[in-house]
């Protein structure tokens, strides 16, 4: 098979793997060595699916010893196998890197043989990248469920970034769907990485030459539709994955079915509405100082796809606002739809020049559309706005409604020749569950 | 001084050039509508128009007083903003000037008056591209052994890419190309510097360069995952302007249909001198 075809095998294996980020470290290029790294990341292209591509995303070999039904590469799946010699795909990364296709090498792994086998083969890769052709740029290795502590400490010291996939939210979607991944196995790397990290940094603190292990931090990612599990769910385990292993991120990917899997229900489109809400609502644990808690509940455990789940908030917390743009502070800022971290850090900036008004917050580049609903400027709120929930949700969900065709009821009811048609969706409710898949 | 007569600035171009017209605005009285080192700028009536000869002295105290007055943060956004491809850059820098010398250090914290806003969106349009292009960039090996990639930016990015590049690929000497404002950085394996290039003529493209580029074709195609497919969101990422210039919508084809093309055109042209030797005929950018 030749480098080109297997290239092309071992992408499609790889591809479904969200993170592609290049985000994270900071490092100038060093004298008589390739490439650097910046902490913003830098997107090389953007693939026909809009998607970011920064990293050149591919697997050492497809071909794996484990039978995960969500999975492409799984035992039983009909593709091709083949593998990388890790000089191959070090060659390849070079070469890549020094046409500015790429950013860095993300690398993963169906797994050969066993776990420890296919670390070493993948330290191979990396070692032959840093030490011979003497390569700075970004590298994102995955940790492979199972392997030693000691394995995971080497390819730390030569990745810039870790992750081991948590691939389903809950143990009993694991066992049902992974039956060679028992949730220890992915969380006891998990926790190696986060300890490993956390050393370095004393370590760092003492010795400034020590070698640094994943300087960008660590990230994971799970399964988004395969199983039953609900967003509120979804959301919980996120903040404490956030809380307890310190990830740098943790991403969220609707399932693709992949061929042949039993899994697939009859019907069955990606959701990739529900994926996007929960990277809202990942944004607003990581950078709003929202809980989980505010943002779902037991009552409601799944996020509106009409309303982004900051708007969502904001309605059934309508005491809360209107907010007084002069005097309120960063974090009551930080609650109102239509406000981000740029702008609110420009309005603070900006109000201690001069009093705000609602010109003045559409040059700030809040965007009004959402926030006029609940701001006032010096004591009144924007003329012509009826601060009423009801009214607000018909405002704010009127293009979402369009779009999905779920405008039923005219705003203003006319007669009709053509009464009692076929019945439709019309609840929130129903939308909720089209979506989810439960209708 | 808005009661003096109204003048348009002209002046060559180079920075310590803007500078200078700052200069020479607070030294008459005289209300300046525009400033610009454009050709094609349209006149309008009862308005006077000077050419200012670089002065670099003048330029150096004008810089002096915005350290000085205002604060280097503000020196730092007017020179990046230079590289602007928006028409009146010019103009909108010197009343961002004015603005400054007025209100001193207050001005960081300005962001709703109208001249400060004006420069602000020259600012974050040229990161923005700045960041795309960093990424956007595609550079093939020649047979000479350097690197050399064509971009067609709307700003004028090369001085602010060179320091990226280089830093990056500093074991590989190289030639960044901006067909849409003719101009290149060069870098030759130590420091780089700036050249116009008025005709540029490329060598061949080494052996094993489209071996790289069918791969990475093959990688773009296979990465991305139909099921998701969204012109609409790539587009926005990545408008079609830059495609042009990206292998992975370029080159689309094997490098024997490549040769065949290749002399189809040869036979067409007929008698063209067609050496393979790489002349870059270039000077050094005077300042």
């Amino acid at each position: 098979m030749d480098l080109g075809a297997k290239l092309e095998l071992l992408t499609e294996g790889a591809k479904y793997d969200v993170a592609c980020t290049s985000s994270g470290v900071d490092r100038g290029g060093q004298k008589g060595k390739l490439g650097n790294a910046l902490a913003g990341g830098i997107c090389h292209s953007f693939a026909a699916d809009g998607r970011c591509i920064s990293l050149l995303k591919v697997l050492l070999s497809n071909n794996c010893a484990y039978n995960c039904a969500y999975c492409v590469n799984r035992r039983t799946a009909d593709v091709p196998r083949t593998t990388f010699t890790p000089r191959e795909l070090a060659e390849l990364t070079y070469g890549f890197y020094r046409r500015n296709y790429i950013e860095g090498l993300f690398l993963s792994s169906g797994v050969v043989k066993n776990p420890d086998y296919t670390m070493e083969q993948m330290i191979e890769c990396l070692w032959l990248l840093r030490q011979e052709y003497g390569f700075c740029g970004y590298i994102h290795a995955k940790a492979i469920p199972g392997s030693s502590r000691e394995l995971i400490h080497r390819l730390g010291l030569l990745a810039d970034r870790l992750s081991v996939n948590l691939e389903l939210p809950s143990e009993d979607s694991l066992n049902r769907l992974a039956p060679d991944k028992p949730r220890e196995n992915i969380f006891r790397p998990m926790a190696a990485i986060a300890t490993g990290i956390e050393e370095n940094r004393h370590e760092l603190v003492r010795y400034q030459h020590a070698p640094r292990f994943a300087p960008a931090g660590s990230s994971t990612q799970m399964v988004i539709g395969a199983t039953p599990d609900t967003d509120f769910q979804i959301m919980r385990l996120t903040e404490s994955l956030y809380q307890k292993y310190k990830h740098k991120r943790i991403f969220f990917s609707a399932y693709i079915p992949v061929a042949n899997s039993a899994l697939t229900p009859v019907g069955y489109t990606p959701p990739l509405l529900r994926e996007h809400r929960l990277y809202q609502a990942d944004w607003l644990l990581r950078f709003y100082g929202f809980r989980a808690e505010e943002i779902l509940d037991e009552a409601h455990p799944y996020l509106d796809p009409l309303l982004d789940p900051k708007e969502n908030w904001a309605l059934s917390h309508l005491d809360y606002f209107p907010v007084e743009v002069n005097t309120a502070d960063r974090a009551q800022l930080l609650r109102v739809p239509g406000m981000g971290v740029t702008s609110v850090e420009r309005i603070l900036r900006a109000r201690r020049q001069a009093r705000l008004g609602f010109e003045d917050l559409r040059k700030l580049r809040v965007v009004m559309k959402r926030a006029q609903y609940f701001v006032t400027c010096s004591g009144k709120m924007l003329p012509g706005i009826y601060f009423d929930g009801e009214s607000i949700y018909r405002n704010l969900t009127l293009e979402a409604r369009r779009r999905q065709g779920l405008l039923f009821e005219p705003e203003v009811t006319q007669l009709s020749l053509f009464d009692g048609g076929r019945p439709l969706l019309t609840g929130r409710e129903d939308v909720v569950k089209c979506l989810t898949g439960q209708l | 001084m808005s009661n003096g007569p109204a003048v348009i600035y002209r002046y060559d171009g180079t920075f310590d050039g803007l500078l200078t017209a700052v200069f020479e605005a607070y030294a008459h009285p005289v209300e300046v509508k525009a400033i610009t080192a454009r050709e094609e700028l349209q006149m309008g009536w009862g308005q006077e128009e000077i050419f200012l000869p670089t002065d670099a002295e003048k330029a150096r105290r004008v810089e002096a007083g915005i350290l000085k007055k205002i604060g280097s943060a503000a020196l730092q956004r007017v020179e990046v903003c230079f590289w602007s491809g928006e028409e009146d850059k010019d103009t909108a820098l010197y009343r961002y000037l004015r603005a400054g010398f007025d209100l001193g250090r207050r001005i960081y914290n300005s962001l709703t008056h109208p001249d400060v806003l004006a420069v602000e969106y020259l600012y974050r349009n040229i990161t923005r591209e700045e960041q795309r292009v960093q990424g956007f960039t595609r550079f093939s090996e020649m047979e000479n052994g350097v690197y050399y990639a064509s971009i067609a930016p709307k700003n004028s990015l090369v001085p602010l890419l060179m320091p990226h590049f280089a830093d990056r690929f500093s074991i590989q000497p190289f030639l960044l190309h901006d067909t849409q404002h003719a101009m290149a950085g060069v870098y030759d394996g130590r420091g780089w510097y700036l050249v116009e290039t008025d005709e540029l003529e490329v060598p061949d493209v080494s052996t094993r360069e489209h071996e790289f580029r069918q791969m990475w074709r093959q990688f773009y195609d296979a990465v991305a995952i139909s099921q998701r497919r969204n012109h609409k969101l790539r587009q926005g990422m990545m408008p079609k302007w830059y495609w042009r210039n990206m292998t992975e919508f370029n080159f689309r084809y094997a490098p024997e249909q490549r040769q065949q093309q290749k002399v189809q055109e040869e036979e067409g042209r007929q008698g063209s001198d067609s050496s393979s030797t790489c002349h870059f005929s270039i000077q050094r950018q005077s300042k």
